[in-house]
């Protein structure tokens, strides 16, 4: 049956409204969401850092990136200690040369030794 | 929680192990021992003058011959040193033998300077043109400011 063709029917579904009452206690539910939401926020922060850090961190991917950060830190970390190192070893080398060809530097060891 | 703590672990050894094998490496070309282990200074001028066997041959000659007259300078300056201190200790005035011993200190220690630049040059001599400049930059560092670090500082 066509609905354009009866022009009662027509009528009646044009005047037609939908409006249910809102559940018992609608609003209050709402709130209570709401306030149960703000309590548990710190909660939700370690959730998330506890997902980032069991779950996400150990895959394939990421887990790659961070050892080859790890990795790069390391041997970064390695050259400076060794650069550093280096110099330290090439002046008191030098030191230890010229004490040894220095009557001077030698006597101000001799002084200090017998201190 | 398995699987964080394998990765832990893994960061841990690859963390140590990269930084052991990277610091060894990079310090194993810094100590260099001469083969039969004693002159152990003069490895560092084998090293840091780049000398060839036939120079650090000739450098080891002369540093040898001048180790006795070396020690016979130190020795002097020491009796010298200890005379003035001897004195400054027993005298409360001034008095023209402390004077004596102030010159004779200053004397010794003019001849250790003169006797150790004139080996420096004979040293020098044996290097490299570029290398022999270094060295007495070196040695006159020492003689002026009493230390060569500001050398190595300077070369960075």
């Amino acid at each position: 049956m066509n609905k354009d063709q009866d022009p009662k029917l027509r009528e009646v579904l044009g005047a037609w409204q939908v409006s249910p009452p809102p559940a018992p206690g609608f609003n209050a539910a709402v709130w209570q969401r709401i306030s149960a939401q703000e309590k548990t926020s710190p909660v939700g922060f370690m959730e998330t850092l506890r997902e980032l850090l069991f779950v996400q961190l150990p895959k394939p991917a990421y887990a790659s990136v961070l050892l080859v950060v790890t990795a790069t830190l390391s041997i970064t970390a390695a050259n400076l200690r060794a650069d550093h190192m280096r110099e330290q070893y090439r002046v008191d080398s030098a030191r230890q040369y010229l004490a040894s060809i220095d009557p001077l530097a030698m006597t101000a060891n001799s002084v200090h030794a017998s201190r | 929680m398995k699987r964080f703590l394998v990765l832990l672990g893994l960061i841990v050894a690859v963390s140590a192990i990269s930084y052991y094998v990277c610091f060894h490496r990079a310090m194993a070309s810094v100590v260099v021992v001469t083969p039969d282990g004693t002159d152990a200074e003069l490895a560092f001028l084998k090293r840091e003058f780049a000398l060839t066997s036939t120079q650090y041959d000739k450098v080891l000659a002369l540093h040898h011959a001048y180790s006795p007259v070396c020690a016979d300078h130190c020795s002097r300056y020491m009796a010298a040193h200890r005379r003035l201190a001897d004195l400054l200790k027993s005298q409360t005035t001034w008095s023209p033998e402390a004077s004596a011993l102030i010159a004779e200190q200053a004397r010794v220690q003019g001849e250790c300077h003169a006797s150790m630049l004139k080996y420096a040059y004979d040293v020098a001599a044996c290097m490299s043109p570029e290398q022999g400049p270094r060295y007495l930059e070196m040695i006159k560092m020492q003689l002026i400011e009493g230390d060569p670090a500001g050398m190595f500082a300077a070369s960075r």
